[in-house]
C-alpha cells in the first residue's frame, strides 16, 4: 500500500482544479420534443451545424443529421431511454470527431474513441472530424507500392497496392474475415528491423467491426493478440447490440484514424467488416428520420455513403509525405447474389474485388477465392517483378483448367494436351490452398508458384502437393538460401536465380519421389 | 415558441393593426389580460380547443367573459377568429403576438432562475449586465430552483448563461474525472 499523506492529496486536487476558470458558462441549448428508436427531435439549437455533436443529459451524445424548418433531427449514440421529452440539449460546437494518435494502437475502442478493453484511458490530445472530404487529384499519386496479404492466391493473382480499395465479397461462412485477419497478421513483418533494411515501410492496421456479435469481435482480438498483431493495430467495434448510429459512424471513425497515419507519412490498412451491415444501420436511421426510401428501402444517398468513405483511401504525393491508406471493405452477399443493391454499389466503387464462394469453400478450396471473377484493377503495378513473372502463367494455366474442369469427370477419353492442362490445373489449385493465420512471405510464394507453373508438380500426386511445397521450401531454405535472399532483396527473378531454382527443384523432386 | 403557421399569420396581422392604430400598449394589455385568464385555469383553454363545442357557444362564452374588459377592436379580432374556426390556436396566437411585440420594441425575455428569490436590489445589477451584453432591454421572468445551490441560470432564446454553483461543480467533476477541459 502506497503511503499518501493527506496534504499530498490536497496538493494534487488543488493542482487538478487550478486550471479551472470560474466564469459564466454560455452555451446554446434546445429542448427535446420527441424521442424514441434512437432518434430525437429537438426544438431550438438554432445555430447548430449539420453533423455536429450535441450533448443530452446523462452523458448521452448525439449527432445532428437533419436540419428542418422548426426542429432538428438527431441520432443518439447512447441509450435513448435515458433521454426524456423536454430535456435540455447542449451544443458542443464541434462536428462529430474522434481522438486519434499512436496511443490508439493495441486498443479496442468504440467509434467515439472510448476504450472498451479496460486498459485505462487513452492519452491523445488530437481530435479529427469523422467526416472529412477525400483528397483531390493533386494530392495523390498512383498506387505503386505493394501491400502483401500473405495469401498466395491473392498476392499472385489479385495483388493489392498501398492506397488501393479492394472489396472482399462473399456469402456468410466463406472466410471473408479470415482473409482480412490474415492481411493484418501478415503486416507484422513490415514492423521488423529486416523490413526496415529492405525499405519496406510499416503498415498500421485498423479493424472496424460493424454489427457483429461481440463474441466474434473478441475472437478476432484474441487471434490478433495471439499472433502479436495487436501492437500495431486498433480494433473499432460497434457490435450488433450498439445503437444504429454508432454502427453507421464506425467505418468513418476507422477512416479517420487511418487518415491520421496517412497524413503523417505512414501507411495504414483499414478493414471495414462489414459494409452491408453499416448500410442496414444507415437505412434504419434514415427511415426513422423520415427520409424517403428508395430501392430495397435504402435511402437515396446510400451510394454516397460508401463512395465518400472509400474515396478516402489514397496514396499521397511525395510532397505530402507519401503516406497511404488502403481500404479492404467487406460485403456479405445473400446466396451469392452480387446483383443486389449494396454489392453492385460497392463493387463499382472499389478498385477490384476478391470473390469468395461457398461451394469452393465446401469443396475444400480454402481460402475459397474464385480467381475467375476476382480482379484487382490497380495493384498489378505494385506487384514485385519476381511475382509478376511467375504469376502470369499461373493465371493462364488456371483459366484453361477452369474451362476444361467439367471434362475432368469423364477421365479416360481425353487427348494428351487436355489431360496435361487438367493435371497442371488440379496441382495449382492444390498449391494455392493455405491454412488460416499462416501468412506466407512473398519470396516463398514466388518459389512455390514457380515450381507449380514450371511443371515440377505434374508427376506428384495431388494429395502430396502441400507436403511437397512445405518440404521444398524447407529444402531451399537450408540448401539454397541465396534464392530467397536474392528475391527478397532485388525483388526480381534474375536468370541466375532461375537457374538455381531449377536446379534445386530437380534435385528435390528426385528425393521426394522416393518418399511417395 | 409558437410554431404554428396559422398562429404566426394571425399574430402578425394583429400586431400590424395595433401599430397602425398606434394602440400597441392597449392591445398588449388586452392580450395580457386574456393570457392571464388562460393561465389561471385550464378549463378555458380546453373549452376553446374543444372541436365538439359549437362556434356559437364559444362566441357566447367569450362575450360574457371579456366583452367589457377588453377594447372593441380586440374583441372583434377574437370574434373573427371564432367565426373562421381558428379559436383552437387562440393561445398560440396571443403568445406569438407577445413574442413579436417584444421583438418590435427591442425587448428580450430572459428566464432567470436562482436558488432563492431575489430582491430588486440584487436583480438590478444582473439586469444592467444583461442589457449591456445583449444590447437590448431585458424582461425577466423569475423562477426559483434550490437545486442550483447558488448563482443563477439565465435562458435567453437559444442560449443559456450558466453561473450556477451546480454547473460549476459538474464542470469540476468532469475535469477531475478526465483531467481535460470540459466538452463545452
Amino acid at each position: 500500500m502506497v503511503d499518501l499523506k493527506p496534504d499530498e492529496i490536497t496538493a494534487i486536487i488543488r493542482k487538478q482544479i487550478s486550471g479551472y476558470q470560474n466564469e459564466v458558462d454560455v452555451y446554446d441549448f434546445g429542448t427535446v420534443l420527441q424521442v424514441g428508436d434512437g432518434i430525437a427531435r429537438v426544438y431550438g439549437l438554432s445555430k447548430v451545424m449539420a453533423s455536429e455533436l450535441v450533448e443530452f443529459p446523462n452523458d448521452v451524445f448525439g449527432m445532428v443529421l437533419n436540419l428542418e424548418e422548426d426542429s432538428v433531427g438527431c441520432v443518439l449514440f447512447g441509450d435513448s431511454s435515458l433521454v426524456k421529452e423536454g430535456d435540455q440539449v447542449k451544443r458542443t460546437g464541434r462536428v462529430a470527431s474522434m481522438p486519434v494518435g499512436n496511443a490508439m494502437l493495441g486498443r479496442v475502442i468504440t467509434p467515439l474513441g472510448t476504450p472498451l478493453d479496460g486498459k485505462g484511458p487513452i492519452n491523445t490530445d488530437q481530435f479529427l472530424p469523422m467526416e472529412r472530404k477525400a483528397l483531390g487529384v493533386i494530392q495523390r499519386q498512383p498506387v505503386k507500392e505493394s501491400l502483401q496479404i500473405g495469401i498466395s492466391a491473392i498476392d499472385a493473382m489479385i495483388p493489392i497496392g498501398r492506397g488501393q480499395r479492394e472489396l472482399i465479397i462473399g456469402d456468410r461462412q466463406t472466410g471473408k474475415t479470415a482473409v482480412a485477419v490474415d492481411a493484418i497478421i501478415n503486416q507484422k513483418f513490415t514492423h521488423t528491423e529486416e523490413a526496415k533494411k529492405l525499405g519496406i515501410n510499416p503498415v498500421f492496421c485498423i479493424y472496424v467491426a460493424v454489427g457483429q456479435k461481440n463474441s466474434t469481435v473478441a475472437q478476432v482480438v484474441a487471434k490478433l493478440q495471439e499472433n502479436g498483431a495487436m501492437e500495431y493495430s486498433t480494433v473499432i467495434a460497434a457490435s450488433a447490440s450498439d445503437p444504429a448510429p454508432l454502427q453507421f459512424i464506425a467505418p468513418y471513425a476507422g477512416a479517420t484514424l487511418g487518415e491520421f497515419f496517412r497524413d503523417n507519412g505512414k501507411h495504414a490498412l483499414v478493414i471495414y467488416d462489414d459494409l452491408s451491415k453499416q448500410a442496414v444501420a444507415y437505412r434504419e436511421l434514415s427511415l426513422l428520420l423520415r427520409r424517403p426510401p428508395g430501392r430495397e428501402a435504402y435511402p437515396g444517398d446510400v451510394f454516397y455513403l460508401h463512395s465518400r468513405l472509400l474515396e478516402r483511401a489514397s496514396k499521397l504525393s511525395e510532397d505530402l509525405g507519401g503516406g497511404s491508406l488502403t481500404a479492404l471493405p467487406v460485403i456479405e452477399t445473400q446466396q451469392g447474389d452480387v446483383s443486389a443493391y449494396i454489392p453492385t454499389n460497392v463493387i463499382s466503387i472499389t478498385d477490384g474485388q476478391i470473390y469468395l464462394e461457398s461451394n469452393l469453400f465446401n469443396a475444400g478450396v480454402r481460402p475459397a477465392i474464385n480467381v475467375g471473377i476476382s480482379v484487382s484493377r490497380v495493384g498489378g503495378n505494385a506487384q514485385i517483378k519476381a511475382m509478376r513473372k511467375v504469376a502470369g502463367s499461373l493465371k493462364l494455366d488456371l483459366a484453361q483448367y477452369r474451362e476444361l474442369e467439367a471434362f475432368a469427370k469423364f477421365g479416360s477419353d481425353l487427348d494428351a494436351s487436355t489431360k496435361k492442362t487438367l493435371t497442371r490445373g488440379s496441382r495449382l489449385v492444390e498449391l494455392l490452398k493455405q491454412g488460416q493465420y499462416v501468412p506466407v512471405p512473398v519470396e516463398k510464394q514466388v518459389v512455390s508458384i514457380f515450381v507449380g507453373t514450371n511443371g515440377y508438380l505434374d508427376e506428384i500426386p495431388v494429395v502430396d502437393v502441400k507436403r511437397f511445397e512445405k518440404e521444398m521450401l524447407e529444402f531451399v531454405e537450408v540448401k539454397y538460401p541465396e534464392i530467397f535472399k536474392s528475391i527478397r532483396e532485388t525483388k526480381e527473378l534474375r536468370d541466375d536465380t532461375i537457374a538455381a531454382l531449377k536446379k534445386a527443384a530437380v534435385e528435390f523432386t528426385q528425393t521426394f519421389k522416393k518418399s511417395v | 415558441m409558437a410554431v404554428n403557421k396559422v398562429a404566426v399569420k394571425y399574430a402578425k396581422s394583429l400586431l400590424n393593426f395595433a401599430e397602425e392604430r398606434k394602440a400597441l400598449q392597449a392591445f398588449s394589455n388586452d392580450v395580457d389580460a386574456v393570457l392571464h385568464v388562460f393561465g389561471q385555469t385550464d378549463d378555458v383553454k380546453r373549452f376553446f380547443k374543444n372541436p365538439i363545442i359549437k362556434a356559437k357557444d364559444k362566441a357566447a362564452v367569450f362575450t360574457s367573459l371579456f366583452k367589457d374588459r377588453v377594447s372593441n377592436e380586440f374583441f372583434e379580432f377574437i370574434a373573427l377568429m371564432i367565426r373562421k374556426g381558428r379559436e383552437n390556436v387562440l393561445e398560440e396566437v396571443l403568445l406569438s403576438f407577445v413574442e413579436f411585440k417584444n421583438e418590435a420594441l427591442g425587448i428580450v425575455p430572459v428566464a432567470l432562475t436562482t436558488s432563492y428569490p431575489l430582491s430588486s436590489q440584487e436583480l438590478e445589477p444582473i439586469k444592467t449586465a444583461f442589457e449591456k451584453i445583449l444590447n437590448k432591454k431585458v424582461l425577466f421572468t423569475l423562477a426559483v430552483d434550490e437545486k442550483l445551490i447558488g448563482g443563477f441560470v439565465a435562458k435567453c432564446k437559444d442560449q443559456i448563461y450558466d453561473a450556477s454553483l451546480q454547473h460549476q461543480l459538474a464542470l469540476i467533476k468532469t475535469q477531475l474525472k478526465f483531467g481535460g477541459p470540459s466538452l463545452n
